[in-house]
């Protein structure tokens, strides 16, 4: 043991999930990386756009904190019947989160989220009262 | 960072496939994730084919090879003003795939389905195709 190492907690804290997960024989601990999103926006409002095919609406939490977005999902992985065979498997499955800010924080009641075609689309607004105001100048 | 979902770009682009709607030489295409699963009598693969609408997908058949072609219409936010894209992690495209089935297929009774932005072919095999359980009698 190096006595000049430096304490580090972070260190720490990942080495005891390192040790946790390959008692349970996972891979490093997060969940499988999310999708990739588009988010195209300005200063008071912004589009976010993420590819993810088949998934069961019920099973998908969109949430808002702040400025930051949270997506959650799951997709079943299927397994063939009896006399079925897989020849290929490429689709990925199982549960994923991305987390996503931006440059403004999300009015959660004005947030809309669309599924359609499996692409999920997320129309994301700054509260009213966030936004700058101008303020007319009264010459004396 | 990798991601799970991350499309596979192909080389080609939309135009030097066999058909070309008028689109723009430079839309770029895409190798979809692919589950193919045989069922004996049958051959059952998913694409994942996000975006794409259910009247622009061509399924061609040509000997044992499966070509899928699914259009994806260019729908992105529009970027005017001070609306500027904040993150690009994805483009949108075409996808394309062919398979080499392996088996004589019956073509005219491949069922297509597009659910959620999975896109079904369920693929019957021709009637010589598939293997006959024989039952051997002893004397």
């Amino acid at each position: 043991m190096n006595a000049l190492r430096t304490f580090n907690p972070w260190q720490e804290l990942n080495d005891v999930a390192e040790q946790v997960n390959r008692a349970f024989g996972r891979t490093p601990f997060q969940l499988p990386a999310g999708p990739a999103v588009n988010v195209v926006g300005g200063e008071h409002s912004a589009v976010l756009t993420a590819e993810l095919p088949g998934l069961d609406v019920e099973k998908l939490d969109v949430s808002v904190e702040r400025d930051v977005v949270t997506i959650r999902g799951e997709r079943e992985s299927t397994t063939p019947g009896e006399g079925e065979s897989w020849v290929r498997r490429e689709r990925p499955v199982g549960a994923f989160e991305r987390v996503v800010r931006l440059p403004f924080e999300v009015d959660g009641n004005t947030a809309e989220a669309v599924y359609e075609r499996g692409v999920l689309t997320l129309t994301l607004h700054r509260p009213e009262e966030q936004k700058p105001r101008r303020v007319s100048v009264r010459r004396v | 960072m990798e991601n799970t979902l991350a499309k596979n770009e192909t080389e080609q682009t939309a135009c030097e496939t066999t058909e070309c709607r008028g689109e723009s030489a430079s839309r770029r295409t895409f190798r979809p994730h692919a589950d193919v699963v045989d069922r004996g009598g049958e051959i059952v693969v998913w694409l994942d084919v996000p975006g794409a609408a259910e009247d622009r997908i061509d399924v061609t058949v040509e000997a044992d090879e499966l070509t899928v072609h699914a259009h994806v219409e260019l729908d992105e936010p529009a970027v005017e003003g001070d609306r500027k894209f904040q993150r690009r992690e994805y483009a949108v495209g075409d996808y394309v795939r062919s398979f080499r089935l392996g088996h004589e297929v019956d073509r005219d009774r491949i069922d297509a389905t597009l659910s959620d932005g999975v896109l079904q072919l369920v693929v019957p095999k021709a009637a010589s195709a598939v293997s006959k359980k024989i039952t051997v009698k002893a004397r």
